[in-house]
């Protein structure tokens, strides 16, 4: 026994020992070449690479059911400004990332359309914004104030006017009067 | 030997009793299976669960291993063993599996943390049962009332009406008809003969009616029961001579002096005389005022003897206000039963602050308008039942109270609006309950109307008071009234959730301010109060009591109180 436990300590001197070595080499001499591709640049079709765009941060709201909770998303810059509240728009929908977070809007509710005019942007929602809302008024405050201090952050938005099915309602939901623009309410949101 | 055998009997018997399993009907993720409960405990059936959500389990009867797949977590445990091995890592359940009639229970527990499901079951409340104490019948224009009278009102899945012809069959399930011999005290103008059954735990009323009536029922909030009502049906022309049809509404003045010289003449010496009150109906004043005061002569009357009870004042003033027209209510008021006038002693009155002051208490929603419904509950009937306890309350203390719905009606947002304006009330409270996407959250919540850009101006406004030209005098004038409502809703807002917090404790989830429809028009201090979140299971269940009830009441009156008391400013 005890000779076999020798030959087996023997054995590891020189296994390290060489695992140094070539380790060594590798650190200090060795010159390691990149990668290239054999096929010439020419015949690489230009759809292939992704069209390069700048992202910008934006902030969305949701809410947590108690306050609105901001969530960092990256948006793709515009320079039309109905564009980017598009982009803010569609983003928004999806609904939020963290899952502790609820999306504001009554389920199946879409955004019909929308467009700019005078600093003020029209969002036309379908129906269910009112057939799916479950009730109460905190829902609804998060509800309105969600989307409008969202995408009040695009520099040409200073208020929001709901419509629905495109016809002009003085209540959007069960409450709050939204006859006029709504203008971003921070006091909903959550200071951490 | 014998009695060897018996010991043993008993024991089998005891061992039944111990291990007979009581049955829950549970929601999971809005799915109902059947729970069992042990010790207290509730219990869920794995095998049809993980059927029905498509959860990968297995079941191994030989060691007790209960494995489940679910969201890439590999959860595995042993029956009778609390460990739980979730990807390696040990937890500790509180309540180990069982084995029932050879099928796996994991305790409720375990789904909710282990595997992230919603569960909820109905209240005791809904299983509870009834018992109906007696049948009340009242006699209107077109037929007859009939109230079924029973310890808790009976919603749409709690009753069966089935007819033929004349006969009506009610069936309540769940519910124990008590014995009494009012059923029998029939009106004989409209039911031939009634019967009532109590067999399988159901309680049967089946009535005969003289003839084909129209029959509509609806569940009854106070009294709490069942409303039946029979109408004569208006398209055949018909009537009956028996039914009397009332005479155009009297005059009070022409009331009074015939009642006074009716009196003068037959007892003029005597104190006390008995006056039929159901004589008054209120049907007949409804249409002559919005309010109505009838005054006896004190020397002629010092005391009126009703059939219920005896007011000993001479004077008693009825306040009825103009009620919107009620087109398909059933929960309505019933004037003859819950009729208690009682006379206000002026030695408490004149102390009291609320004395005269006019405050509107809005019930939320209403009619199609549900509210939140949730676990079977409506808003809009909380928010009825809890303004009708803060009315009576007022009107105890002498306030003058205006309900803008007295029952289950639509009324727009621009009508309850017009009630606090037209009444010039001093104060306006909106009842509702609250809502949370997060159904874990409980609290009240307290809105105001603002207008940042109105109250920014404020003290631009202020220093051009001294303006010479009329018309803008009196804009200004306007917008300063304005910005002294909003400031006082903040003020009486304040006092109201300093007291819900103290008094009830419940948590304060918002105090904010916005652009709600019924605030703008209203050129008084106005809150919407939204009592708890009927959204938690628990609450749901703590404000459909009668006694939380009162106290919220009690509590938004004594805020009321206060709030007249520190002195209102308009």
């Amino acid at each position: 026994m005890k000779d076999t436990y020798g030959m087996i300590k023997l054995f590891f001197k020189f296994f390290w020992l060489s695992v140094m070595l070539v380790a060594f080499y590798f650190l200090f001499f060795h010159k390691f070449e990149d990668y290239r591709s054999e096929i010439p640049e020419k015949y690489i079709r230009p759809g292939e690479t992704a069209e390069s765009f700048d992202l910008m941060a934006f902030t969305f709201y949701y809410s947590d059911g108690l306050r609105l909770i901001p969530e960092d998303r990256k948006i793709r810059i515009e320079d039309n400004p109905l564009a980017l509240a598009g982009r803010v728009l569609n983003e928004y929908m999806k609904g939020p990332e963290n899952t502790d977070l609820f999306m504001t809007l009554p389920e199946k509710t879409l955004v019909r359309n929308f467009f700019l005019l005078d600093n003020v942007l029209y969002i036309d929602f379908s129906r269910e914004i009112q057939s799916n809302y479950l009730g109460g008024i905190i829902p609804e405050l998060h509800a309105i104030y969600g989307i409008v201090n969202t995408v009040c952050q695009v520099g040409a938005v200073e208020s929001v006017k709901f419509l629905i099915n495109g016809e002009d309602t003085s209540k959007l939901i069960s409450h709050l009067f939204t006859g006029e623009p709504v203008s971003p309410d921070n006091n909903l949101i959550h200071r951490f | 030997m014998g009695q060897k055998k018996s010991v043993l009997l008993i024991l089998v018997l005891l061992a039944s009793l111990v291990f007979s399993y009581d049955t829950i009907q549970v929601i999971v993720n809005e799915i109902t299976f059947t729970g069992m409960i042990d010790n207290g405990v509730v219990y869920l059936p794995v095998p049809e669960i993980c059927n029905h959500f498509n959860i990968r389990y297995g079941y191994f009867p030989d060691t007790g291993i209960i494995a489940i797949n679910y969201n890439n977590k590999m959860i595995s445990t042993v029956v009778g063993q609390r460990e739980v091995i979730i990807n390696n890592e040990i937890a500790q359940l509180e309540t180990p599996p069982v084995v029932i009639e050879r099928k796996v229970y994991l305790p409720v527990k375990f789904f909710t943390k282990f595997i992230d499901m919603r569960v909820s079951w109905q209240p005791e409340e809904f299983q509870k049962k009834a018992t109906i104490e007696k049948l009340v019948y009242r006699e209107t224009e077109l037929g007859l009332n009939l109230f079924v009278l029973a310890d808790k009102s009976f919603s749409k899945n709690e009753y069966i009406i089935s007819r033929e012809k004349d006969t009506l069959i009610l069936t309540f399930p769940n519910t124990n008809i008590s014995d009494s011999d009012t059923y029998l005290e029939y009106p004989d103008k409209f039911i031939q003969g009634i019967n009532i059954n109590n067999e399988d735990n159901r309680g049967t009323v089946i009535i005969n009616f003289v003839q084909n009536f129209e029959i509509e029922a609806g569940p009854v909030v106070n009294p709490t029961g069942l409303l039946v009502r029979a109408t004569q049906k208006i398209a055949s022309n018909d009537f009956p001579e028996n039914i009397i049809i009332p005479a155009a509404p009297l005059d009070t003045q022409e009331l009074e002096k015939l009642y006074s010289d009716e009196f003068s003449k037959e007892i003029p010496d005597e104190n006390t005389v008995e006056v039929e009150v159901a004589v008054i109906a209120k049907d007949d004043f409804k249409l002559k005022s919005d309010k109505l005061e009838l005054t006896y002569n004190a020397d002629l009357l010092t005391g009126i003897i009703s059939d219920t009870e005896e007011l000993e004042k001479s004077d008693f003033e009825l306040n009825f206000q103009q009620l919107p027209n009620i087109q398909d209510s059933f929960i309505e008021n019933i004037d003859d039963i819950i009729l208690d006038q009682k006379a206000i002693d002026p030695g408490t009155a004149e102390r009291d602050f609320l004395n005269e002051k006019k405050i509107v208490i809005d019930p939320g929603h209403g009619g199609d308008d549900n509210g939140i419904v949730k676990f079977g509950v409506f808003e809009k009937d909380i928010n009825l039942a809890l303004s009708r306890k803060i009315y009576r309350k007022l009107i105890e203390k002498g306030a003058v109270v205006f309900l803008t719905r007295s029952g289950n009606s639509s009324v727009s947002d621009e009508n309850r609006a017009f009630t606090g304006n037209s009444n010039k009330a001093d104060l306006f409270v909106s009842v509702h309950c609250g809502a949370s996407l997060n159904p874990q959250i409980k609290g009240f919540s307290i809105f105001h109307y603002s207008d940042p850009v109105l109250e920014s101006r404020k003290d631009t406004i202020a220093s051009n008071k001294g303006v010479q030209d009329e018309i803008s005098a009196e804009k200004i004038l306007m917008e300063l009234k304005r910005i002294a409502v909003i400031e006082e809703s903040r003020k009486f807002g304040k006092i109201l959730s300093s007291h819900i917090v103290d008094d009830l404790g419940f948590v304060e989830r918002m105090f904010n301010s916005g652009n709600f429809q019924i605030l703008r028009d209203l050129s008084m201090p106005a809150v919407i109060l939204e009592t708890n979140m009927i959204t938690n299971s628990e609450i749901s269940a703590l404000l459909r009591e009668d006694s939380v009830q009162e106290k919220i009441a009690d509590t938004i009156v004594k805020a009321c109180e206060r709030y007249f008391a520190a002195g209102a400013e308009l």
